[in-house]
């Protein structure tokens, strides 16, 4: 029974429906976030514009509840922990009733927007999508950028990390509301560690000494591999990340659209020397590409104790220490993300678009679930039901979130990890408009990679596939 | 009952191969017509035309009084005997044989009361609840029979229904056949390529070839005066021997140099012309001088012989040895004798036959 | 294995056994992955792995009454056999009519009718798909079951599929029945379609089959949860790296029993249309 069908289903709609809706879309002038904005000139004046784009006051106007839905790409528990959120606002307010609809995966959930969008359909006002989607969402001019929303509620952004800020910012505009945060961070069983007369609190800080320590627990006989990974497009950008190293050009594609890959730096040919290098030691293991599965399998692999680190997001610490309850021999640890430099990480995860197929009310009453979302009662709610990093500072005074902390400490080091000092290029990780067709470039390099191929070829081979996905996309919406 | 009429009736296939080329045919009421020739001749076709399995391109069919062209199979009041049988697997023999009483609006116990009526008239009593594959040959044969009988139609079109049985089954069934015919008055169109089937039991043959009508005419006629080469060459077994002949004179043919007729011919042939004789196997014997020729083979039939020889033009003769004793054998030399009164003239360039005498 | 192969050719007995060793072997390997399944359901994710995890040390049918409440696999459960039923009598029907049409009849254009169905056949449902969703949502058709069925009650591949078998019916027998009395409706149903039934048949299992496997269509079409199928209550209880993997499989195993269901209530049918093969009489 194959859930996971989409996947060829979603290259075609990427690719082929942006297209379609840019080119009926498409005939002024592009600001660097291609939303219908005003050019900041003026503070009145973009004051004025932003209030009629947001009139973030609207929802006051209204008679009766204004009713909004709102399209999610949340499964399982986190699912349920939405569905929770979202009645408890429904029941602590008259102004607006939200309908949370469930549309598949992050994928399945922007292909439905997108072929909904093109096909005149009813669309939602507000959705969530993943970081992979923000440049396309900017290209599809469907949305308005929440910073209006911002400047009309004069809202404050105070207790916000700048580093989320500028993950989701384009051009200085804060594009799409920050909901759920994720970082990846790395797993080990610290048992092992001592049992290779390592010590457990200090997990490896770098690439470098992950591989002396990798080297020390398979010398000493206690794994068979020290390092399990899958193969994911999503860490190998962590990597270059933390050389502050740009993965396109035009600053990550955050002055204007990015026209070339960076995947020729040195950094690059860093990364993927020390992967090779790893795994022709023996010191890594590989658990294939594959979404779900694999991502499964390297935490079975340390629960099996066949390995003893693996990277993964933050996002699953919740279900990880669930499941952990039931495997004492395992104690499972989690430490900072093992850079390729000391500098800081991107941080990914879903956020929250306001639709701009939606009336003045409408609009407020998305602004007015957003921010109630971002308080932070609600984002310490999220973050212990679920494992997600919240998106206010502040919310690491919660007595709750403190405890979960002590009991649970990988939760903090995720936290911690958003304060990890150091500059991204542009202020964040990589727009791309075919960010997934970008990703799959890195992947098909990295299976050759394991396969034998020279690490010199693979970066080659890796840059001219980047460079032809992000040529198509360009040249497909007209530029 | 009806009589069938064709007038002037062509076929063409893709619109290419002519099937059926102006054919003319008049069946009597009650009448066992059959149509003979060889594959591929047309019958089959004629058949399917007055079926009203398919259309005619020019021409008029009529059965009975009416002209039936644009008139639907089911309207035509004919019944059709398949070469397959065309039973239909899934059915009980009962049903089957009931079939084409259904759409007639009969319901299903009357359907059953005469498929039990024409089953118990053909000895198909016992198997009247086994499926047609559990069922012999001759019964698939005699239910394909009974379903045509069922509606009692005015016209039996039966397109080689023997072709299947075997050699004795065949023989058997033939007889069955003209006696139920007989017994229900039916006009019946029949078609074989078999000639013994068509002369032992039509009224009249139609002989088909290309299409076109060779020869019509009762068992008697088409045998004793076949209407042109195709005709004498096609029925009757051995075939009919075809010899180059000679007008010497206006008085006498010769073969091979041998006169083997008194012939006149004067007004119509001139010395040196060339023509076919035609001569029966049982129309010759060996004697001590006539036409030589060489024997090639000996068939032992048990109570005769089949010989064949070549004669010096090369013509092959087949004859009938029925004397007591040792027959020729291979490679002996033989003089050939035909009966003057039994030879069949024709013209070697129309293929037609030259009334004679 | 040489040495096998020679001893095997000696007796034709030990054939007979290495042959069913053999199917015997297949089964295992076809069968394999739903007794993983079966166990898995009833194990921990850290239980996984180890070849522990196979061992059927415990029943423990807990999970099926969550995924049919709380993970309303039962709803969609009803859904997906209301829509494939629907589908697969949809499919049969306008592809016993088209194929009996497309075999038979002879119209203008018929040729190109053919060709219109064959290349049909080539095209996608991925490029099909944007325009379906287009026509739907502006017939109204979000969250009807409508719209869950109606694109696909003609099926090219079924056409073409019934149009093979009503062609491998022998001339004679729609001659025979033309010349009994029949129209074509009365020969379409008292003739041609007994003699493919068993054709009936797989093509039935098979559209069933493909509907009931379908995600992307029913994704798109619906928003409502009271009118979601199978597909997706399954992708919705799949996480990151999954909840409880016990639901999961349950939910998964009850997705695969109607199939199964179907698979025995057809089986004749089908072996039979498979080594019947002739419809002579």
């Amino acid at each position: 029974m194959n859930i996971h069908r989409s996947s060829l289903v979603g290259r075609f709609l990427v690719t082929g429906l942006v297209a379609m809706v840019f080119a009926a879309a498409c005939t002024g002038e592009q600001t660097p976030s291609g939303v219908d904005a005003p050019t900041p000139g003026a503070v009145d004046e973009g004051r004025s514009a932003s209030e009629a784009l947001c009139p973030t006051a609207a929802l006051a106007g209204a008679d009766g509840p204004v009713e909004i839905e709102f399209w999610h790409a949340m499964s399982a528990t986190t699912g349920e922990v939405l569905d929770e959120l979202v009645a408890d606002y429904n029941d602590g307010q008259t102004a607006v009733q939200v309908t949370a609809v469930f549309q598949g995966g992050y994928r399945d959930n922007f292909n439905k927007y997108i072929s909904t969008l093109r096909s005149g359909g009813t669309l939602p006002s507000m959705i969530q999508l993943n970081e992979t989607s923000m440049q396309q969402m900017v290209d599809s001019q469907s949305i308005i950028a929440v910073e209006h929303c911002v400047v009309a509620a004069d809202y404050d952004l105070s207790d916000h990390p700048a580093r989320l800020l500028e993950q989701y910012r384009i051009g200085g505009e804060l594009v799409t509301m920050p909901f759920q945060l994720a970082n990846p961070v790395l797993f080990y069983d610290g048992n092992d560690f001592v049992a290779a007369g390592l010590d457990p609190d200090d997990p490896p800080s770098d690439l470098g000494v992950l591989e002396s320590v990798s080297r020390a627990l398979v010398d000493t006989g206690t794994v068979p591999t020290a390092l399990v990974l899958d193969v994911d497009a999503w860490p190998f950008e962590q990597w270059v990340n933390t050389a502050g190293v740009a993965l396109v050009d035009n600053d990550n594609g955050r002055t204007a659209r990015a026209q070339n890959p960076g995947l020729d730096s040195e950094a690059v040919g860093d990364v993927l020397e020390w992967l090779d290098g790893m795994h022709d030691a023996g010191l890594l293991q590989i658990t294939g590409r594959g979404g779900d599965q694999a991502a499964l399998a390297k935490f079975v692999a340390v629960g099996l104790g066949t390995a003893t680190m693996t990277i993964a997001s933050s996002a699953s610490l919740g279900e990880i220490y669930k499941q952990l309850e039931r495997a004492p021999d395992v104690d499972l640890r989690v430490g900072p993300f093992p850079g390729l430099a000391a500098g800081a990480t991107a941080v990914g995860g879903g956020s929250l678009y306001l639709l701009n197929e939606t009336d003045d009310a409408e609009r407020a009453a998305v602004w007015d679930f957003m921010t109630w979302l971002d308080e932070p009662v609600q984002q310490v709610r999220w973050s212990m039901g679920t494992g997600y990093i919240p998106t206010r500072s502040s919310a690491s005074d919660d007595a709750g979130l403190q405890a979960l902390w002590v009991e649970r400490p990988g939760f903090r080091v995720a936290f911690d990890q958003l304060s990890r000092p150091g500059d991204l290029p542009g202020g964040g990780g990589p727009v791309i408009g075919d960010h997934l067709g970008f990703r799959d470039a890195i992947e098909d390099g990295l299976e050759a990679l394991y396969a034998g191929d020279d690490p010199a070829e693979v970066q080659a081979e890796m840059q001219s596939n980047a460079d032809e996905a992000i040529d198509d996309y360009n040249r497909r919406i007209g530029e | 009952m009806a009589t069938v009429k064709l007038a002037a009736v062509s076929k063409r296939f893709d619109g290419a191969t002519l099937a059926v080329d102006d054919l003319d045919l008049d069946v009597a009421d009650g009448e066992f017509m059959v149509l003979l020739g060889p594959s591929g001749c047309g019958k089959s076709t004629v058949l399917r035309l007055i079926a009203g399995l398919e259309r005619p391109d020019d021409g008029e069919i009529s059965i009975g009084d009416r002209v039936v062209n644009d008139v639907d199979a089911k309207e035509r009041d004919i019944a059709m005997v398949f070469q397959s049988y065309a039973l239909y697997p899934h059915m009980s023999i009962r049903r089957n044989i009931g079939f084409p009483l259904k759409p007639r609006g009969i319901a299903r116990p009357d359907r059953d009361k005469e498929a039990e009526r024409v089953a118990a008239q053909l000895g198909l009593t016992d198997v009247l609840d086994r499926k047609p594959g559990q069922l012999s040959g001759g019964q698939r044969q005699r239910v394909a029979l009974a379903r045509a009988m069922v509606r009692r139609p005015s016209v039996f079109l039966m397109d080689e229904p023997l072709s299947n049985l075997d050699a004795k089954l065949r023989i058997e069934t033939r007889a069955d056949l003209v006696g139920l015919h007989e017994q229900l008055d039916a006009t019946v169109v029949y078609v074989t390529h078999d000639q013994v089937e068509a002369l032992t039991m039509a009224d009249r043959i139609a002989v088909l070839d290309t299409g076109r009508l060779q020869q019509l005419g009762t068992s008697e006629e088409i045998y004793d005066r076949p209407a042109n080469l195709f005709v004498a060459g096609f029925v009757g077994t051995p075939p009919m021997n075809l010899w180059s002949a000679t007008v010497v004179d206006d008085a006498a043919v010769e073969v091979a140099g041998v006169r083997i007729a008194d012939a006149s011919f004067r007004g119509v042939w001139s010395g040196g012309s060339a023509v076919v004789a035609g001569i029966r196997p049982e129309a010759i014997e060996l004697a001590g001088d006539g036409v030589p020729g060489t024997v090639g083979w000996v068939e032992d039939l048990g109570h005769e012989h089949l010989i064949g020889a070549t004669t010096p033009a090369g013509d092959v003769a087949c004859l009938r040895w029925t004397e007591r004793g040792k027959p020729p054998r291979i490679g002996d030399e033989v003089y050939m004798r035909p009966d003057p009164a039994q030879l069949h003239w024709f013209d070697p360039a129309t293929s037609e036959r030259i009334p004679w005498p | 294995m040489a040495a096998d192969a020679k001893r095997i050719e000696l007796a034709a007995g030990s054939k007979l056994v290495a042959r069913y060793l053999l199917l015997a072997l297949v089964a295992a390997i076809v069968l394999f992955p739903v007794y993983a399944a079966v166990m898995v359901a009833q194990k921990s994710l850290t239980e996984l792995g180890s070849l522990d995890v196979l061992v059927p040390d415990r029943i423990d049918l807990g999970s099926v009454p969550t995924a049919l409440g709380e993970a309303r696999m039962g709803r969609y459960l009803v859904n997906s056999a209301v829509v494939s039923v629907a589908i697969v009598i949809g499919q049969v029907v306008t592809s016993v009519l088209a194929g009996y049409a497309l075999a038979f009849l002879d119209f203008t254009g018929r040729r190109a009718l053919l060709a219109a169905v064959a290349a049909s056949l080539i095209i996608p449902f991925e490029v099909t798909v944007v325009v379906n969703f287009e026509t739907v949502q502006q017939l109204g058709g979000v969250d009807t079951y409508w719209a869950l069925v109606l694109p696909f009650v003609a099926f090219p591949l079924g056409i073409f599929l019934m149009r093979q078998a009503f062609l491998g019916i022998p001339r004679d027998l729609l001659d025979a029945a033309v010349v009994d009395g029949y129209g074509h409706l009365g020969i379409l149903r008292s003739v041609a379609l007994p003699l493919v039934r068993s054709t009936v048949a797989a093509l039935s299992l098979f559209s069933f089959l493909l509907a009931w496997n379908q995600y992307l269509w029913p994704l798109l079409v619906t928003n409502r949860d009271d009118r979601r199928t199978v597909q997706i209550g399954l992708k919705q209880l799949t996480g990151a790296v999954g909840p409880d993997l016990g639901v999961i499989m349950t939910a998964t195993l009850l997705a695969t029993i109607p199939i199964l269901v179907l698979l025995v209530v057809f089986e004749r049918q089908l072996i039979r249309g498979l080594t019947a093969g002739s419809v002579k009489g």
